[in-house]
């Protein structure tokens, strides 16, 4: 009989949040919201790469589809 | 009467919020300073003010400016050098400090020019402990009013020690990340100014935006030794600090923000769609 596993992705979630935080970091530096600053950026970085780690490990999870084999066993309808 | 009296209101509210501010922007203009006092009279002819910003328009090749023996010449071939020079880590640059400084005898004008020599900025200090000023007089090179410089422009500079003059000096400019060169001379033909012109059209790969803070010093007596940053220099000295604001096209439309723009997104769609927990099946 099939079970529900609960899969967690924090590496992809940190990598992901790796690239989305030096994206964020340097939009806001070309925009001069920020000053332009490697460290800012390596802590942009890092920081949303821990945001997305925290997200890949504990955000609500996506839902399964229908169990395998659940449409076989469905009685047919006419 | 009371129609003719509505009219007459609104004519005031309107000539209140359209006129009355421009004709006081128009007094404030008479105010600027006069920036042609900072040009030497053999470069003046190539100056002129043709979109009525207080700042002279350029028109001409500009001034090149004279090396000392001992600058630095390494950093502009070798890229290694140069990464290295323009403090990468960002070490040494205070980012909580928004204000700006120039001291010492040091005086002069900068102007920033766009490509088509248009002005864009102007800077200027008449030496001592105050801090560099803007056209209208204000204090200049603050987070808050930064000296704008476009990336596709040219750079002009004017600048004296008068009534001093330095010997076997040595100085320093940076900009975090972005610029940096040193250099120095014994001056045995006893100069106090100089004059130049940096091309960043023709020097940078490409435009980009961004506000950084630069820092320079020039200290007199130093030797034939690079200058290194010091908590306090030698006496005497020039020694400042500003926030310079690096402009150009659409940010979004540059390398960088294009760049910035593309993790963003490919960032955003992945920690939404790859990196969510996701239930599944499992045989048991």
């Amino acid at each position: 009989m099939a079970e529900k596993e609960l899969q967690r992705h924090p590496v992809r979630g940190a990598i992901w949040g790796l690239v989305l935080g030096l994206g964020v970091g340097l939009l806001l530096m070309v925009l001069y919201v920020m000053a332009a600053s490697i460290p800012t950026l390596i802590i942009f970085g890092v920081v949303f790469a821990v945001l997305g780690g925290v997200w890949g490990a504990f955000a609500p999870p996506k839902q399964a589809g229908p169990a395998p084999g659940a449409m076989a066993t469905e009685p047919a309808t006419e | 009467m009371r129609k003719r009296l509505e009219k007459l209101i609104i004519l005031g509210a309107i000539y209140a919020l359209v006129f009355a501010p421009a004709a006081l922007a128009q007094d404030g203009d008479d105010e600027t300073v006069d920036l042609m006092q900072f040009i030497p009279a053999q470069f003046q002819d190539q100056f002129e003010d043709r979109n009525d910003d207080g700042i002279p328009d350029f028109t001409g090749e500009g001034p090149t400016g004279r090396e000392g023996i001992w600058d630095d010449a390494v950093g502009e071939v070798d890229d290694d050098a140069f990464l290295a020079a323009v403090d990468p880590e960002g070490t040494g640059f205070d980012l909580g400090d928004d204000g700006s400084s120039l001291t010492g005898p040091c005086k002069g004008v900068v102007i920033s020019y766009d490509s088509d020599g248009t002005s864009v900025d102007a800077m200027f200090d008449t030496g001592g402990a105050g801090p560099p000023r803007g056209v209208d007089g204000a204090q200049k090179g603050t987070r808050g009013n930064p000296m704008e410089v476009d990336t596709g422009g040219i750079l002009l500079y004017f600048g004296s020690s008068q009534p001093a003059t330095f010997h076997n000096h040595q100085w320093f400019l940076k900009a975090q990340g972005v610029f940096k060169d040193n250099g120095g001379d014994p001056n045995p033909r006893d100069k106090n100014r100089n004059a130049g012109s940096v091309n960043f059209g023709e020097l940078l790969p490409f435009e980009f935006t961004a506000i950084v803070k630069a820092k320079g010093a020039w200290v007199d007596e130093f030797g034939p030794n690079e200058l290194p940053e010091m908590d306090s220099y030698p006496a005497p000295n020039c020694v400042g600090e500003i926030w310079v604001k690096f402009v150009g096209p659409n940010p979004l439309l540059t390398p960088p923000g294009i760049l910035a723009m593309l993790l963003a997104a490919a960032g955003f769609t992945g920690v939404l769609f790859n990196a969510r927990p996701a239930l599944s099946w499992r045989e048991g």
